[in-house]
C-alpha cells in the first residue's frame, strides 16, 4: 500500500469514516472506514446486497448517512453540499435519466445543472452522443433506448463536466464490448492526472485488469483492501494469511463458494 | 363472439386469482385514499339525482308526476345523467372506466388475446365508481318498484345491463381519445371535434324559435329511449309486458356492439408519438421556444424549468388536460339561467374558478412524481431538491396561466353577444389568478407529503394521491356550495348588488394566494429535507 499517499490529507479524494446507514432496523452499512488516495481508480466490490450501492449513495447526495461521516476532496461532504456536487460525478444504480428528454437534452440539461457555458456544452454534447454511437438514436425519447444505450448516457452525463472524482455503480454491465474498452481507454486516461474514480462491479477480469486499488464488502462491512498493481507482475494477493493468485480466488474465499443444486431443473 | 371455449377452467382460476390482486390492490389503496374518495363521490353522485329530481320540482313533484305517468320519462332523464356522468367523470377528471391491468402488464402471464381482454374489462368495472353508478341504478329500479311504478326483476336485470353499457362506452370513448391523443393530428382533431359539439350545438339551439326547440328535445327524447339508458328505463317502469323483451334484446345488442367496437378499437396499432416528435438532433439546443423560456429563469433555475415545461408538455395527460380546460368555458352557456338576473356573470365566475384551479391537476400536485427513477437525479446534481420542486411549481404556473388566458380569449369570443363590463372582465381575472395561485402553492407542498409515483405514458391508469384528491375535492367543492348557498338563501339580486360594490374583492384575495405561494415558495426546504429520502424512494422505488 502506498502510505505516504494515504496519510497525506490533499492526496485523499475519499475518506469515509464509520459510515452507518439504517433504513429501519435493518443496518445496510455497518460502521465503514475507508480512505481512497487521489489519482486512482478504485474497485469497490462486494456480493448482491453487500451494501456497496448504499454507501455510493453516503458519498453522492443520495442518501443520509445513520451516523458517521464522508469527506470528499478534503472537505466534508453532505447531500446538502452543493458546491461539492459540482467538482463529482454520478453514475447512480438505476441510473437516475429522465425517461422523457432527448439524449442531447438530458446531457445539456446536467451541462447547465453543473455551470458550463452554452457553447462548451453544445461541442461536448456532440462528441459526447457521437463518441458513444448514440446519434442514430437521437430521434428516441430515454424511455425508448436500450438497456445499454440508457448506461451510456448515463455515463457520458457524468463526466460531461469533467468532474474530479468520478463515481460509477456497475458502469459496464450490459454495455457492448467494443463500448467498455472505450469506456476503460476513458477511465484510465481521466485518472493519469490526478483524478479518481470510485466504481462498483461485479466483472472481476474488469477490475484486475482496470483498478489499481480494491477494496471488497461483504454484510455492510470491509472485508479485504489492498492494491492489484502486483498481480500483473506474477505477484499474489494475501489474506488471513493465505495467498491468492486471482481477484476471483480472493473474493470466493472471502465470500464463500456456494454450489447448490436444484433437483427439479 | 367474444366467449366460446376460451373460458376454460383454467382460465378462470388465474382470472379469479388476478381478480385477488386487484381487490389486493384497492384494498391497499383504501386504506390509504380510496376510501375517502369514494366517499366524496357517493355525495356527489347523490347531488346529481338530487338536481335532476330538483329540476322536475322536487321529490314530491316527481312522486306526482310518477303517479300521472311519466314515470318513464323521470327515470329516463335519470339514467341519462348517470350516462353522461359516468363518461364526463372519466374524460375530464380521469375517475373509473380504467382497465386494472394494462394489456401489456398482462401479456407475461399465459392468455389468449381474448382471454386478456375480458380480463381487464371484467375487472374494471369493479372500479369504485361503477360500483356507485350501480347502486345509482339499481337505487332508481328498486325505487320505481316501491312507488308501484315498476316490477322489481326486470328493474334489476336492466339496472346491471345498463351499467355495463355505461361501462363499456365510456371505455370506448377513453379508447378513442387515447388513441388520437397519440397521434400527431389526433390532439387537433380532439380540439375541433370538442369545439364543434360544445360550441356550435348549443349555438345553434339558442338561435332556435321556442316552438322549434320544443321540437328538437322532443327529438332528443325519442333518440334516447333506443339509447341504453332509455331503454334501460322502459324496462324498469310499468307491469311485466312482452314489449320488455324487445327492449332486453336491444340492450343486449347495445353491449355486444360496444364491446365489439372497443375490442375493434384497441387492436388498432398505435404509431409511436416518438418518433413522430423528429427533433434535429443538437441543433435543437439553441432554436427551441422551450429553452428560450427556460433560459429567462437563469442559472439556477433555467435548466429546471426547461426540464419541467418539456416534461408537462410531453405527458399526454397534461396535453389534454391543457386543451380540454379551456373548453371548460362552453359549459357556461349551459348553466346560465337566462330568467335570473345576472346569471351569466354567475356561471362564468364558477367556471373560471374551476378552470383556474382544478383541471390539469395531474402535474401541480404532484410536481416529482412524473419524473419515475429520474428523481434521485436531483439528489446528485449541484441542486436541491426543493430547487426542482420550484421550478417544477414555475413550469406548471407558466402553463396554467396560458390556460386562462387562452379561456379568456375564447370566452370573449364566444360570448359575444353577452353583455360585458371592464368589472366583470377584472373580476373573472382575479379569481382565475387567485385559483391558479392558490392551487400552485398548495400544490408545493402536497408534492412533498403526498408524492406518488405516476405512470407517465398511461392517460387514464393513473389516481391522484390522497393529499391532491382531497385538496381538489374540497377546493371544488367547498366554494361551490358555498356560493350556491349564498345565492340560494340571500337570491340573485343580493349576489348582483354584492358584485357592484365589491368586484374587486378576488384581487384581494389573488394577492393573498400570491403571498402564501411566495411563502411556500421560499420555505419549504426545511420540510423537504426530512421528506426528501422518503419522496424520492416512494416515486423511484427502491433504487
Ligand atoms: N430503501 C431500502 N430499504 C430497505 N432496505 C434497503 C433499501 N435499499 C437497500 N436496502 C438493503 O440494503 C442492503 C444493501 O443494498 P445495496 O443496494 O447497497 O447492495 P449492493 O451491494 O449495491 O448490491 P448489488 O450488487 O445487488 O447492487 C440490501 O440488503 C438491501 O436489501
Ligand atoms: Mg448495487
Amino acid at each position: 500500500m502506498n502510505e505516504s499517499m494515504m496519510q497525506s490529507p490533499d492526496g485523499v479524494a475519499i475518506r469515509i469514516d464509520h459510515l452507518t446507514k439504517r433504513y429501519g432496523e435493518f443496518t445496510a452499512v455497518d460502521g465503514m472506514t475507508l480512505e481512497v488516495p487521489k489519482g486512482r481508480l478504485f474497485g469497490f466490490l462486494g456480493p448482491n446486497g453487500a451494501g456497496k450501492s448504499t454507501t455510493i449513495g453516503c458519498l453522492t447526495g443520495l442518501l443520509d448517512p445513520t451516523s458517521g461521516f464522508v469527506e470528499l476532496l478534503g472537505e466534508r461532504f453532505s447531500s446538502d453540499s452543493i458546491d461539492l456536487k459540482r467538482r463529482i460525478g454520478v453514475m447512480p444504480e438505476g441510473l437516475a435519466l429522465f425517461d422523457q428528454l432527448y439524449a442531447h437534452e438530458f446531457l445539456a440539461f446536467n451541462g447547465r445543472m453543473y455551470g458550463l457555458e452554452e457553447s462548451v456544452i453544445r461541442q461536448r454534447v456532440a462528441e459526447l452522443i457521437g463518441a458513444l454511437d448514440l446519434t442514430a438514436a437521437s430521434r428516441k425519447r430515454l424511455a425508448d433506448y436500450s438497456t445499454g444505450m440508457r448506461k451510456k448516457v448515463a455515463f457520458a452525463a457524468a463526466i460531461i463536466h469533467r468532474p474530479e472524482i468520478l463515481f460509477l455503480d456497475e458502469p459496464f454491465e450490459s454495455i457492448d464490448p467494443a463500448g467498455v474498452a472505450m469506456l476503460k481507454d476513458w477511465l484510465r486516461r481521466f485518472v493519469s492526472d490526478g483524478r479518481t474514480v470510485f466504481m462498483t462491479t461485479h466483472v472481476l477480469e474488469t477490475v484486475e485488469r482496470l483498478c489499481d486499488d480494491v477494496a471488497i464488502i461483504k454484510g455492510g462491512q470491509l472485508a479485504w483492501r489492498g492494491e492489484l498493481d502486483c498481480l500483473g507482475k506474477g505477484g499474489t494477493l494475501e489474506c488471513d494469511g493465505e495467498q491468492f493468485s486471482t481477484l476471483e480466488a480472493l473474493f470466493l474465499h472471502l465470500v464463500g463458494e456456494r454450489y447448490n443444486h436444484l433437483d427439479w431443473l | 363472439m367474444l366467449t366460446g371455449n376460451i373460458l376454460t377452467s383454467d382460465f378462470l382460476r388465474k382470472g379469479s386469482a388476478l381478480i385477488g390482486l386487484r381487490y389486493r390492490l384497492i384494498w391497499a389503496q383504501a386504506r390509504s385514499s380510496q376510501g375517502m374518495i369514494s366517499v366524496l363521490l357517493a355525495l356527489y353522485l347523490l347531488g346529481v339525482l338530487a338536481a335532476v329530481l330538483i329540476s322536475f320540482g322536487g321529490a314530491g313533484a316527481a312522486i306526482a308526476a310518477i303517479a300521472l305517468g311519466k314515470a318513464e320519462s323521470i327515470s329516463r332523464w335519470m339514467l341519462t345523467s348517470l350516462y353522461a356522468n359516468g363518461f364526463g367523470l372519466s374524460l375530464l377528471f380521469g375517475f373509473g372506466a380504467r382497465a386494472a391491468f394494462t394489456d401489456g402488464a398482462l401479456r407475461r402471464f399465459p392468455f389468449a388475446a381474448r382471454q386478456r381482454f375480458l380480463i381487464r374489462h371484467g375487472i374494471g368495472i369493479f372500479d369504485p365508481v361503477w360500483t356507485l353508478l350501480i347502486c345509482g341504478a339499481l337505487g332508481l329500479a328498486v325505487g320505481m318498484f316501491w312507488l308501484k311504478a315498476g316490477s322489481l326483476v326486470p328493474g334489476l336485470v336492466a339496472a346491471f345491463l345498463f351499467i355495463f353499457a355505461s361501462y363499456l362506452t365510456t371505455a370506448s370513448l377513453l379508447a378513442i381519445v387515447n388513441r388520437l391523443m397519440q397521434t400527431r393530428g389526433g390532439t387537433a382533431i380532439l380540439w375541433g371535434g370538442a369545439l364543434t359539439i360544445f360550441s356550435v350545438g348549443p349555438l345553434l339551439l339558442q338561435s332556435l324559435d321556442p316552438v322549434r326547440l320544443r321540437l328538437v328535445w322532443r327529438l332528443v327524447d325519442m333518440a334516447l329511449r333506443w339509447m341504453p339508458p332509455g331503454v334501460a328505463a322502459g324496462m324498469m317502469v310499468g307491469p311485466i309486458r312482452w314489449s320488455m323483451a324487445g327492449r332486453l334484446v336491444i340492450l343486449v345488442l347495445w353491449i355486444i356492439l360496444l364491446a365489439l367496437f372497443l375490442r375493434w378499437i384497441e387492436h388498432r396499432p398505435i404509431k409511436s408519438g416518438t418518433d413522430a416528435d423528429g427533433i434535429e438532433p443538437i441543433m435543437a439546443l439553441e432554436a427551441d421556444v422551450i429553452g428560450q423560456v427556460g433560459a429567462l429563469f437563469g442559472r439556477r433555475y433555467g435548466p429546471l424549468v426547461d426540464k419541467s415545461l418539456r416534461y408537462h408538455l410531453r405527458c399526454n395527460l397534461i396535453r389534454y388536460s391543457l386543451i380540454t380546460s379551456p373548453l371548460l368555458v362552453v359549459v357556461i352557456q349551459f348553466l346560465n339561467s337566462k330568467s335570473a338576473p345576472g346569471g351569466f356573470l354567475f356561471a362564468s365566475v364558477l367556471i373560471f374558478y374551476i378552470l383556474s384551479c382544478a383541471t390539469a391537476a395531474g402535474m401541480m400536485l404532484n410536481l416529482l412524481g412524473f419524473d419515475g427513477a429520474g428523481v434521485r437525479r436531483y439528489a446528485v446534481i449541484p441542486a436541491s431538491l426543493g430547487d426542482a420542486l420550484r421550478a417544477g411549481s414555475l413550469a406548471s404556473m407558466i402553463l396554467r396561466l396560458m390556460v386562462v388566458l387562452m379561456a379568456f380569449v375564447f370566452w370573449i369570443i364566444l360570448y359575444w353577444k353577452e353583455p360585458k363590463s371592464w368589472r366583470m372582465v377584472l373580476m373573472l381575472v382575479g379569481i382565475a389568478l387567485t385559483g391558479t395561485i392558490i392551487y400552485n402553492a398548495i400544490g408545493l407542498w402536497i408534492s412533498i407529503f403526498s408524492a406518488k409515483a405516476v405512470d407517465f405514458d398511461s392517460m387514464w391508469n393513473n389516481r391522484l394521491s390522497l393529499g391532491a384528491n382531497v385538496a381538489m375535492l374540497v377546493g371544488v367543492v367547498v366554494p361551490y356550495a358555498l356560493g350556491a348557498v349564498l345565492v340560494d338563501r340571500l337570491g340573485r339580486a343580493a349576489f348582483m348588488e354584492f358584485y357592484d360594490q365589491f368586484w374587486w374583492t378576488p384581487w384581494v384575495t389573488a394577492l393573498l394566494a400570491a403571498v402564501l405561494y411566495l411563502l411556500s415558495f421560499h420555505n419549504l426546504d426545511n420540510a423537504l429535507r426530512l421528506k426528501a429520502e422518503s419522496v424520492i424512494r416512494r416515486i423511484a422505488g427502491a433504487h
